[in-house]
């Protein structure tokens, strides 16, 4: 009974950080619209800023704590609301998600470049000493003052929604943010006050946090994905549900630390870790699904034109010749880096199916290549064609089966299930013993080409150019297939698909399932090229960087993915040669897709040069058009 | 205004599945005792309505009176309290949407629903490849129980009859033509005016093969010209066999277009027949120009 109630503390008082930390992001939600995926990140910049002056410069606790949660997070709420999120405001989902998860990748890499991730530091709690006897269990003065806290904000929260002005302009602006307007206040200084009040909500969350678990860049900014679980259990707005889903994950967490059997621990070293990630995964399925925000009419102006097949196998010839020469003429070091870029660029490519062509975000991409690049390693001998088969196949029903049960999700809660599975599946298998084994890497050869093998990185750059070219033929040849209408217009408009009979279940599904294979091909080449594969090349932040920075380069494109690929793939080796800032891939990437995000149409669709030629177009083709100016005349005629 | 007679145009039929197969003033689609509540509001109440072959049916109403709702209802979109749909005699109301539209329901929305990333003419050929598909099947099935002439396939109850030469690309350029979207059949629908927009999804409905249409203000954005081009082919899609059902606030287009109207109000049928008589009808004139009471004094 005492280990009972002890396990419940802690489980309480870890549920009272999470609900905390939830309760920022609904509140930012309800109020604009945008689910900021960077609100752990902001907690975790708030953390170490905590650390730099209470610490380091050794600035009284109170007055430090006054710096960072009066000004810094409310300085940075604001700034993320006037810079990013007020244009976000009637963009689609995708376009959101992607620009807070670029403000994520820029946090963690400006938190990098401040504070050296090698450096081991410690915040100390508030009270580290004092503790209680509550019920014949010790509290510690630091969980006390957790709980208090939690409670705190949650009385606050409760008095400002329902008594004061604002507040009750913040419920308002949930429903109908047009008819607030219309009622004179104004649904901009609610949405700056909701990302003002959720930025000083993640900062404090950042700071009770980082002394229970450590101060440590991923560790905190991931934490957020508990505080996503507590808040999906609101569905987005409601407070007292968060606060609810918050506390039972605390439990749940604490309760399997305590009881889960010594098997499941053995076999699956990495479960507990997963809990959360299993508990958000199970709560977008189960919940009934609340309507998102409508997107209304998505901007595309952006689309790019579709390559025919005659103008896509040149390509595909070109990129080859230019691999098969360029390799004799540069160095090791490049060859390999633009080896790494094909395979990265195929990896893109199986994104530009799933989420340029049929518009579904998954986060998980590198985590099907990881399977891939397993499965290859694993089949017939580790370096077959046989094993590059048995990837693609087994990845295809992988990507399947995860899709199966996402199927009814859409938008930004197919994005965060997509998250629970890469982050749950790095703890689960990719970190396992069992898996990748103690040294935490498997070797993976290269299959023969007409029973010669390919040992020069010149030939192996020509075989992967080759690979990127009969893959990107393949892509444009779906999307010019009746297949590839049918995943666009899903996507486009899922009424209007029901309504002319297309089954948008299917067309999701194979979506995810020729993504996947795709993905899975990329991981069996990757092993091949790498020569060994471990759990640290397919983590979450990979899958994130590379879809962003496909995203920036043009994600509905083959070109696009090709830059992508290659971008992933030169900017670490560009990361030598700069020491000034560390990360410089999640910068560039971040920065960029922020900037990119910023324009509704993208880099291209926004000059004003492109919108002057796409409107003399559009009269050219009006009036010089004899069939057109027919069917005028005959209209004006009738 | 004088009422047009539903004179048979003669034209080539895009909806050679309808051509033919069925009787004119045969209802198509039935709509009985519907009720749709969101919420506190009750958006549509005990309302019945059924739209005949050969015909083109008016549905009228003040904003907010639940024309969209009942359209919604009607394709399986929204899934009534209480009610019952019928489908050329069998019962749909708990098909989904693309299963309906299987058996030859096929409507626009008032809120635009383009595939905006496609061409005009993919946006007509994903909906013909999508009826094409299912076209397949139901000869598969028909063979495959020794069926005599597997064009009437059992898939879609043998209800319809499709020509064996009709292939994806010759439906897509016909519709095309009758649209008189042929010029513009390789421009992406997002630079496209609502007008011709609007021409699009009609265009695209039709490419389903549909044996009812339901048109949500499709006049909305033309000018008067386009408008009255439009109510011709409309017409003529009637003629061809179809049941058409048009929402419209254009009351011109309306009168001349419609054999019969149906005024909605406050999710209440509160009118209905030809459309002469329910233009002076009252409770729609009352509805319209929101007096209180039916009877206007004449004092």
């Amino acid at each position: 009974m005492n280990e009972f109630l002890a396990l419940s503390v802690v489980g309480i008082v870890y549920g009272a950080v999470y609900a905390i930390t939830a309760s920022g992001l609904v509140v930012t939600y309800a109020t604009s619209g945008v689910f900021n995926f960077a609100h752990g990140a902001v907690g975790m910049v708030a953390a170490f800023s905590y650390w730099e002056l209470s610490v380091n410069l050794g600035m009284p606790v109170l007055a430090s704590l006054a710096v960072v949660l009066l000004v810094e997070a409310p300085v940075l709420g604001l700034v993320v609301e006037r810079l990013l999120a007020r244009q976000l405001h009637s963009a689609s989902t995708e376009r959101a998600l992607m620009v807070t998860l670029g403000l994520m990748l820029v946090l963690v890499g400006i938190a990098s470049t401040v504070w050296n991730p090698e450096t081991e530091r410690i915040l100390p709690g508030f009270f580290s000493m004092d503790s209680a006897r509550i019920l014949g269990v010790n509290v510690s003065g630091q969980q006390m003052l957790v709980v208090a806290l939690a409670i705190a904000v949650a009385v606050a929260l409760w008095g400002l929604l329902k008594h004061s002005r604002l507040g009750v302009a913040m419920r308002a602006v949930v429903d109908d943010p047009e008819l607030l307007a219309m009622a004179g206040a104004s649904p901009i200084r609610v949405a700056r006050a909701g990302w003002i009040l959720g930025s000083m909500l993640a900062a404090l969350a950042g700071i009770l946090l980082a002394p229970l678990v450590t101060l440590d860049i991923t560790t905190l900014t991931l934490l957020v994905v508990n505080g996503y679980a507590a808040a999906v259990v609101g569905r987005l707005k409601n407070l007292p549900l968060t606060f609810a889903g918050g506390a039972a994950l605390g439990l749940i967490q604490s309760w399997a630390v305590g009881y889960m059997p010594q098997s499941w621990q053995s076999w699956l070293p990495g479960i507990r870790t997963a809990l959360p990630m299993i508990f958000l995964f199970a709560v977008l399925l189960i919940l009934p699904q609340d309507r998102l925000r409508a997107i209304g009419r998505v901007v595309t102006n952006g689309v790019p034109r579709v390559a025919g097949l005659r103008e896509s196998v040149a390509g595909a010839l070109a990129l080859v010749v230019l691999a098969a020469v360029a390799g004799g003429l540069l160095s090791g070091t490049a060859i390999a880096t633009i080896s790494q870029g094909l395979v990265y660029g195929i990896i893109a490519l199986s994104l530009v199916l799933l989420t340029g062509y049929a518009g579904q975000v998954s986060l998980a991409q590198l985590t099907i290549v990881g399977v891939g690049a397993f499965v290859m390693g694993k089949v017939d001998g580790g370096g077959s064609w046989f094993g590059v088969l048995a990837a693609v196949v087994c990845c295809a029903v992988l990507g399947a089966l995860v899709a199966l049960p996402a199927l009814r999700l859409k938008g930004l809660y197919l994005a965060l299930s997509t998250l629970a599975f890469a982050q749950g599946a790095t703890y689960v298998f990719f970190d396992n013993d069992h898996v990748f084994g103690s040294g935490g890497s498997i070797a993976v050869g290269r299959p023969a080409i007409a029973g010669i093998s390919v040992s020069s990185a010149h030939t192996e750059m020509t075989v992967l150019a080759s690979m990127f070219g009969i893959a990107g033929i393949a892509v444009l040849a779906i999307r010019r297939s009746a297949l590839g209408r049918r995943l666009v217009a899903t996507n486009d408009s899922p009424a209007a698909s029901a309504t002319i009979g297309l089954g948008v279940r299917t067309t999701k599904l194979l979506a995810f399932a020729m993504s996947a294979g795709l993905a899975g091909l990329a991981g069996a080449l990757y092993g091949g090229l790498q020569g060994q594969v471990g759990a640290n090349d397919f983590g979450l932040f990979s899958s994130m960087t590379l879809l962003l920075l496909l995203v920036i380069c043009g994600v509905r494109t083959v070109s696009g993915a090709l830059v992508a690929g290659i971008g992933f793939a030169a900017l670490p080796v560009l990361q030598s040669h700069v020491s000034w800032v560390s990360d410089l891939v999640g910068l560039v990437t971040g920065v960029g897709v922020v900037l990119v995000g910023r324009l509704p149409n993208g880099l291209f669709g926004s000059s004003p040069v492109h919108r002057r030629i796409e409107a003399r177009r559009l009269a050219r083709v009006y009036t010089s058009d004899p069939i057109t100016a027919d069917v005028i005349q005959d209209h004006a005629n009738a | 205004m004088p009422e047009r007679p539903a004179e048979p145009t003669g034209v080539t039929g895009i909806s050679a599945g309808a051509t033919g197969s069925g009787t004119s003033g045969e209802p198509a689609i039935e709509l009985e005792g519907i009720w749709v509540r969101f919420g506190g509001l009750q958006a549509l109440q005990e309302v019945s309505f059924s739209a005949a072959r050969g015909e083109v049916s008016g549905l009228i109403g003040p904003n907010g009176a639940g024309k969209t709702t009942l359209f919604n209802v009607a394709t399986g979109l929204q899934r009534p309290e209480r009610g019952r749909v019928r489908l050329l005699g069998r019962e749909v109301t708990r098909m989904g949407a693309h299963r309906r539209c299987r058996l030859g329901v096929a409507r626009t929305f008032q809120r635009l629903e383009l595939f905006w990333s496609l061409t005009v003419e993919e946006n007509i050929r994903v909906a013909a490849e999508a009826h094409l598909h299912r076209r397949l099947r139901g000869v598969g099935a028909g063979l495959l129980r020794g069926n005599a002439s597997p064009w009437n396939g059992p898939s879609d109850g043998g209800l319809r009859r499709h020509p064996r030469s009709q292939t994806t690309a010759s439906t897509v350029a016909r519709i095309l033509d009758r649209t008189g979207l042929t010029g513009l059949a390789t421009e992406r629908v997002d630079g496209l005016p609502t007008g011709t927009a609007r021409l699009v999804e009609l265009a695209r409905a039709l490419a389903t093969d549909p044996v009812v249409l339901l048109a949500d203000e499709p006049g909305s954005g033309l000018d008067d010209a386009d408008a009255s081009t439009l109510g011709s082919l409309l017409r003529e899609l009637a003629s061809d066999g179809m049941a058409v059902v048009l929402v419209e606030h254009d009351m011109g287009l309306v009168m001349r277009t419609c054999h019969r109207v149906t005024v909605l109000d406050f999710g209440t049928v509160i009118a209905s027949g030809k459309p002469s008589d329910v233009r002076s009808d009252p409770a729609v004139q009352a509805a319209y120009l929101g007096a209180p009471g039916v009877e206007v004094p004449a004092r």
